[in-house]
């Protein structure tokens, strides 16, 4: 890969790990952000919840003093007060105070607890009423309002009860009613857009999804709220889940569960025949209901696409935009490169006239100044070595010239100085002396014609 | 001016001759061993009659008001409205009540039964059956003519009665009719006195006419009755005029109506003996209606364990001391004490611990309780049941609407007759006729037993009905079995203290 394209590789992952970064940070902080608005919103609907709660109560309790006030309760107390209590007089009284209190539930007690008259189920009477044994066991009436599972012909439901007494202080009436706490009660809550409010009613200990209620009555999907519900249930704890109703995370919705509870009291121990509360395990905090405050991750999952389709045309925006800036940075930077590697090419192929052009006075210009000189000295440095061997050669030349020259004239020197001892010493013998001598002097010149013949034809060679 | 016949407590045959001469002897409350009394006839008609004359005979210082008198009209108010003045064939006991209250006012049966089962003479003076008791004769009462003043004559009894029992062969003498059945048919004359067997003959508007104290003057369907009185009545003319009957009138607005003395005589809610008094007169009968679970035959309740368990769970006392205000009794039978003595011997002690064991390791189905929704009293006891069996473990949905697996029924005893009320007790309930053979108490027993084994049906009460009448009404004691019109105890011998109130206007 070429220090080019590396470049720009490096370029682009930069921008897309600085668009990644920067992405992640915003999509974290919003996932936060709206976390806590959700958080601040499901907060916000239970204390409105607690408000009305506490509103609700306030009128059920005045409802609940008429009651006991009213000329027919005062009858009754004194009736029983005066031992002439007739429970078949009172089994519709109980229902003719409730219409005309408006109140969904309602029960005339007696000081024992036996229920006299019960609007929400009159053929109650003569049964045991559980919150009034443990009110004078404790020798306390609750004052406020308070949650209270209620059990009725349709079954068991929970409500908002208040106890009052009417009477004698020895042997007093309870009159205990209030309203149901359900789907109604819901939607007098003031619920913001993109969110809604779900109740779970805790009336059974198995799971049942039609005890789970909104506006409307039992809400759908209901068993994919089951794990939260069991949650809440185990813990009586807060607790948050997110419930992805689809395939679609834009469906999902988070939930905020808190638990209601209501007073403690001794649960009749199931398995007795007898309704006199117990003091064993069966004392503890009674979780009622669940209010469920749910919002839609729509906004969020909207917020994060639009995030993370920003951050991808950013990113592609961004790797386009380094692609391009980098071609033309890695074009400007390896410029003198190219030139360089170029005029390296050409110099090791032997070419010491190379040479590159200065166009920058930065390192790179430096470094082109530098191979110049470089190529200049190698240059000088080769025409000195040439020189030198061309000396050499020509000595080598001479030497071999005197050798081949002092060859041919030793013979020459011999016949010559035969032929003048032949005619010195032996002019008989002269003439064949000569004969001889002369052909030994031609072969011989002959040889240095040759011989220079040769060392011709050598200085002709390019 | 009008010739008046003075009338008298019911005229009858002497009690020798109705008892002597009804040949197979129904069970009486004595022989079944009632704890009631049985009252002397004789003498008890006597005192009234001496009574009646004491009356008739005070000097004139004391107010009119207490002298009987002819005239003015008794304002009656009852709660069903009848589009016809016909029996039908499964009337609510509202409407049987209703219907053959009025219907006895305007014609007679052959033969009553008092409380005591014993057979009064009525159109029929006296009558004998064979041995095997499936011919049977009755001398007829001479000069009682129809309300259209045709002759009651045999042939024209014997025409009414064979078109009501196309099965028996019914013929007609000079002075008396025979009748012969298929069967052995012991308990004749408690099937004649039935109201059912009430002797009509019909006008060409369909209304009925008989040989009873008053006669139609007027109908409004399902709205008002005008009944006049019959001046030929061979008991005599009635003291009052007429009797003007109005529908479709709950309790409710017939305690008003009596407060306000718009009505003379209402139907009312019976209470304890010894309840609140009410301002005006009030009478009570023997409990002559039952009100019972009853299973249906393609209900989910088919294993005997949930019956059982159910009719164990059932808490009759409180249902009775508040719910029925007290009146009525605790029922284990279909048939009441009164009629057959034997009652103790069935158990109607709730027991839980036992109903529980009974279900225990058994999964049982949610049954569906349904009610008469024209029971004021239905709603709350159906409620009461169905909270009885929750504690035992059975779920009882209380419900108008679904495929009932048990129903509350209210159902008439019609007759003092304990065969002849089994009888029509089984046919309200859907059940086979019981075989009553030897019409002795142990084959009566053995009868009920088998149609209560098997807690096919849990009786509930045994309810008797109330009528309360007001401050102008004298004369005035209902019978003891309920009816109006019943033998000497009758509307024909009510006169008013005021005939003609300033409420009466309408």
């Amino acid at each position: 890969m070429s220090f080019r394209k590396k470049l720009i590789l490096l370029f682009a992952l930069t921008v897309l790990l600085c668009v990644a970064l920067i992405s992640a940070s915003v999509y974290g902080t919003i996932r936060r952000s709206f976390e806590q608005a959700g958080q601040d919103r499901a907060n916000a609907i239970a204390g409105q919840f607690r408000s009305e709660f506490q509103r609700r109560g306030s009128e059920v309790a005045g409802k609940i003093e008429s009651v006991a006030r009213s000329e027919a309760v005062q009858r009754i107390a004194l009736d029983i007060d005066h031992g002439l209590a007739d429970p078949s007089g009172y089994v519709g009284e109980a229902r003719l105070l409730a219409t005309q209190q408006q109140l969904d539930f309602l029960e005339l007690v007696d000081h024992r607890g036996t229920i006299l008259s019960s609007s929400q189920w009159q053929a109650k009477f003569g049964y045991s009423e559980i919150a009034i044994p443990h009110a004078t066991s404790t020798n306390s009436i609750p004052a406020s309002a308070f949650l209270k599972r209620e059990e009725t012909p349709d079954g068991p439901t929970l409500g908002l009860f208040a106890v009052r007494t009417a009477g004698a202080e020895d042997q007093p009436l309870y009159v205990i009613g209030g309203e149901r706490l359900d789907q109604g009660f819901l939607s007098t809550l003031d619920i913001p857009a993109g969110t809604r409010v779900l109740l779970y009613q805790n009336l059974d200990a198995k799971w049942d999804p039609k005890s789970l209620l909104d506006l409307n009555g039992p809400a759908a999907g209901a068993d994919k709220i089951a794990p939260l519900v069991a949650k809440v249930r185990d813990t009586l704890h807060e607790s948050r889940a997110v419930i992805n109703w689809t395939s679609d995370p834009a469906d999902a919705e988070a939930f905020q569960a808190i638990p209601l509870t209501g007073p403690v009291i001794n649960e009749p121990n199931p398995d007795s025949a007898t309704s006199a509360p117990t003091s064993r395990d069966n004392s503890k905090q009674q979780l009622l209901g669940i209010l469920l405050v749910g919002s839609s991750r729509r906004p969020l999952v909207d917020l994060q696409t639009r995030i993370v389709s920003t951050a991808l045309l950013v990113g592609g925006f961004g790797i386009l935009a380094a692609v391009l800036a980098s071609l033309w940075f890695t074009a400007r930077v390896t410029r003198p490169l190219v030139s360089l590697a170029e005029a390296a090419r050409r110099v090791a192929a032997g070419d010491l006239n190379a040479k590159v052009d200065v166009e920058s006075s930065d390192e790179l210009g430096e470094l082109a100044v530098s191979f110049n000189r470089m190529t200049e000295d190698l240059s000088q440095q080769k025409d000195r070595t040439l020189q030198a061997e061309r000396v050499a050669a020509w000595r080598e030349l001479a030497r071999r010239l005197a050798h081949e020259l002092k060859n041919p004239l030793f013979p020459l020197q011999v016949t010559v100085e035969n032929l003048m001892r032949a005619k010195q010493k032996s002019p008989e013998m002269f003439e064949e002396v000569f004969a001889e001598g002369t052909t030994t002097l031609l072969s011989e010149i002959n040889n240095l014609k040759t011989i220079i013949g040769r060392f011709s034809e050598f200085s002709k060679m390019p | 001016m009008r010739p008046i016949k003075y009338r008298f407590p019911v005229p009858t045959n002497s009690a020798n001759e109705s008892v002597g001469t009804a040949a197979p002897a129904l069970p009486s409350r004595a022989k079944l061993g009632s704890s009631l009394p049985s009252q002397p006839p004789l003498l008890y008609k006597g005192v009234r009659f001496v009574a009646l004359v004491a009356l008739m005979l005070l000097p004139s210082a004391l107010k009119s008001e207490t002298r009987p008198h002819y005239s003015g009209t008794v304002r009656i108010q009852m709660q069903s409205s009848p589009e016809t003045l016909d029996l039908s064939p499964n009337p609510t006991p509202a409407e049987y009540w209703d219907i053959t209250r009025t219907l006895s006012l305007i014609g007679e049966t052959l033969v009553n039964l008092d409380a005591q089962s014993r057979p009064q003479p009525a159109l029929a003076m006296s009558w004998q059956s064979d041995a095997s008791a499936r011919h049977w004769d009755f001398t007829l009462r001479r000069g009682v003519k129809f309300h259209d003043s045709s002759p009651a004559s045999p042939a024209a009894i014997a025409e009414v009665l064979g078109a009501l029992h196309p099965t028996w062969s019914v013929r007609a003498s000079t002075d008396s009719i025979s009748i012969d059945c298929s069967v052995a048919t012991p308990s004749l004359l408690a099937e004649l006195a039935l109201p059912r067997n009430l002797l009509l003959q019909h006008n060409v508007n369909g209304l009925p006419i008989g040989t009873g104290p008053f006669l139609v003057a007027e109908w409004q369907r399902g709205k008002l009755l005008r009944l006049a009185a019959n001046e030929n009545s061979w008991q005599g003319r009635p003291f009052v005029d007429a009797i003007q009957i109005e529908f479709g009138q709950s309790l409710r607005d017939q305690t008003v109506a009596l407060q306000l003395e718009k009505a003379d005589v209402i139907e009312a809610s019976p209470q304890a003996s010894n309840g609140p008094q009410r301002c005006n007169a009030s009478a009570s009968s023997l409990p002559v209606e039952l009100l019972a679970l009853v299973f249906s035959a393609n209900g989910k309740a088919h294993d005997p364990r949930l019956r059982e368990a159910l009719a164990l769970a059932i808490d009759r006392k409180p249902i009775q001391s508040v719910l029925l205000k007290g009146a009525g009794e605790p029922a284990s039978t279909i048939l009441p004490n009164w009629m057959t003595g034997y009652t103790a011997v069935f158990t109607i002690e709730p027991d839980a611990q036992r109903a529980r064991a009974l279900l225990a390791n058994s999964r049982q189905p949610m049954l569906n309780l349904s009610y008469d929704p024209r029971d004021p009293q239905a709603q709350l006891i159906a409620e009461r049941i169905a909270l009885n069996a929750r504690e035992v473990g059975i779920t009882v949905q209380v419900s108008l609407s679904g495929a009932e697996d048990l129903r509350l029924t209210r159902i008439v005893l019609p007759s003092p007759d304990p065969s002849t009320s089994l009888a029509e007790a089984a046919r309200q309930f859907g059940f086979p006729e019981p075989a009553i053979s030897t019409h002795s108490l142990e084959d009566l027993y053995r009868a009920e037993r088998a149609l209560l084994d098997g807690y096919a049906v849990i009786p509930l009460f045994h309810l008797p009905l109330a009528t309360d009448s007001g401050p102008r009404v004298r004369n005035w004691e209902p019978d003891r079995l309920g009816d109006w019109n019943g033998p000497g105890h009758s509307l024909a011998d009510v006169w008013l203290a005021d005939p003609a109130p300033a409420a009466a206007s309408r």
